[in-house]
């Protein structure tokens, strides 16, 4: 199969912290991988690395098919990067951002032009071309960011944390034009600590924790191992919360979770729901709260991992403290 | 749709040449120095605080120091010049520090664009910003009645030595730290040596030779 993009045994150390500790990945050509995990588990680190900004301390790495050290101004000819650390300039309008990056990639004034107002008109930024960044909303932000990665029209885009802080309005948005980037042929790296996300725009799914894949596979075969949803109910009596207890026991087949007077359980059969109603019906037991929910990305992880995410993330605050005191990235 | 349609673009070389590297320096010095439009003020902060001194300095000190006015212009002025390129330095620090923390060098250094023309570009745009606060003052200096004893060969000369001069302590500058702090880092660092030059208490300066060497340097023959 024709790869786009390819980690072999990806290795990269902050001091004492390792963010990379032999990270595998393989991307067809024109499809989204979702690079799924908790904070500082490696996942802007590997986006970082694979868009040449951080050279791996071991293996290697290839971006269509040009090594990302060895051939490195090669492989930036090739993508597009947007996210939580490549930016727009706060002091230029909107406009004035996609000339600058038309312009440095060396497109003829005119055509650089032509190309921000395209730009602008598909992402409803038209409005605001002529207004400093800084003024822009959150949506508008990230809507111009992503604009800006594609000014070159690459074969290859990050995304990293695309939706993180945004309304669920603008995050369907934003969906919507990622799905119309990969119809058109671009391959996506996409980090997220989000498991929707990853579910609505991956093809595949690498689940990454502590600089290493834990777990990967298409979205359905993830949920199948894992569990997908998760089904909560709290008796109005908490006499009632034995019973509860072993219904939800007997259709999840699992050993539910007793947490306060909530009864909890990953399910991975949606038709499940009226059945338990109707049990609990029958056992006259009065419900004062049911939910069936997508599993948290907490959740997966524990049963992925067998620790919650939460671990993760104070090695995470580690890496970031690393990154804040090095300053700049070499 | 138009703006996503043709996918793939090339990058034959494995390296950018010097012309793209120019010509992208280019671009980006025209970044820093478009933002000027935008924020107009930014341009009074290099412009009002040297005036002020020039004026402060020649009328209100200069007659206690030198006795008259304007002979102690000619001495303040280029010492005023220098003092000020120390204090543009710290909006150059404070406009890396940006760049760095929000992530606009990250997008910059993703690109297909030689490696030094960040850098370069920034520090084209801030020679002309030096450049034109140079030329204010030296301008307001000549109203005032300041003359280039020498030649304007010389004072070429003065404008690239004191312009490169500040280059290595670029890097420290911009490297770490919040913008607050190199605010504070500047004014410290650099509020000693700038009021000595132009406000010259020479007779508490420790060595006679360095006194009078700094003297001579600034001093245009008449």
């Amino acid at each position: 199969m024709d790869y786009a993009v390819v980690t072999e045994r990806l290795v990269k150390r902050f001091g004492e912290t390792t963010a990379l500790a032999g990270v595998d990945l393989a991307v067809p050509r024109g499809t989204v991988l979702g690079l799924l995990g908790p904070n500082g588990a490696g996942k802007t680190t590997a986006a970082r690395v694979l868009a040449t900004l951080l050279r791996p301390d071991g293996g290697r790495a290839t971006v269509g098919g040009y090594d990302v050290v060895a051939d490195a101004h090669r492989v930036r000819g090739l993508i597009g990067m947007t996210g939580q650390y490549a930016s727009v300039d706060e002091n230029l309008t909107g406009a004035e951002n996609l000339l600058l990056i038309g312009r440095l990639l060396g497109m003829p004034r005119s055509d650089a032009r032509q190309r921000a107002s395209e730009l602008l008109a598909t992402f409803e930024l038209q409005d605001a071309a002529g207004r400093a960044t800084k003024t822009y909303s959150g949506g508008m932000r990230r809507r111009l960011d992503l604009a800006a990665s594609l000014v070159g029209r690459p074969e290859i885009l990050y995304l990293d944390e695309p939706t993180t802080g945004l309304d669920p309005r603008a995050r369907l948005g934003l969906w919507q034009q990622v799905r119309e980037l990969v119809f058109d042929g671009v391959t996506v790296l996409l980090t997220t600590q989000y498991l929707e996300e990853a579910d609505t725009l991956a093809d595949n799914i690498a689940v990454i924790d502590r600089g290493s894949v834990i777990a990967s596979g298409t979205p359905a075969e993830l949920k199948a191992r894992t569990g997908a949803q998760s089904l909560a109910v709290r008796p109005q009596a908490a006499a009632d919360l034995p019973a509860v207890r072993t219904v939800v026991a007997e259709l999840a087949q699992t050993e539910p979770e007793v947490e306060g007077e909530t009864v909890s359980a990953p399910v991975t059969d949606p038709t499940l729901l009226p059945e338990v109603v109707r049990r609990l019906d029958d056992a006259g037991v009065v419900i004062a709260e049911l939910t069936l929910r997508h599993a948290s990305l907490n959740e997966v992880f524990l049963s992925l991992t067998g620790h919650p995410a939460e671990e993760a993330e104070s090695a995470a605050d580690d890496t970031k403290r690393l990154r804040a005191t090095q300053g700049v990235s070499p | 749709m138009s703006a996503t349609t043709q996918v793939g673009r090339t990058t034959r070389l494995a390296s950018p040449t010097l012309l793209e590297g120019l010509a992208q320096t280019r671009t980006l010095a025209w970044r820093t120095l478009v933002q000027i439009r935008h924020n107009p003020w930014e341009l009074g902060d290099f412009s009002f605080q040297p005036i002020m001194f020039v004026l402060l300095f020649t009328y209100v000190f200069g007659g206690a120091i030198s006795g008259s006015t304007g002979e102690y212009l000619t001495f303040a002025l280029p010492g005023i010049i220098v003092m000020n390129m120390l204090f543009v330095t710290m909006y150059v620090g404070m406009g890396l520090n940006t760049d760095l923390t929000k992530g606009v060098f990250d997008r910059l250094r993703s690109l297909p664009i030689a490696r030094w023309a960040p850098m370069a570009g920034r520090i084209t745009a801030d020679l002309v910003k030096q450049a034109w606060s140079i030329l204010l003052l030296l301008g307001i200096g000549l109203l005032l009645g300041f003359r280039v004893g020498t030649s304007w060969l010389y004072l070429l000369g003065a404008f690239l030595l004191v312009s490169s001069s500040r280059w290595p302590s670029r890097g420290y500058r911009c490297s770490s730290g919040s913008s607050r702090r190199i605010r504070n880092r500047c004014s410290c660092s650099g509020s000693p040596p700038c009021f000595r030059s132009p406000s010259s208490p020479m007779s508490s300066c420790p060595r006679r030779r360095c006194r009078d060497g700094y003297r001579a340097s600034w001093r245009p023959t008449p």
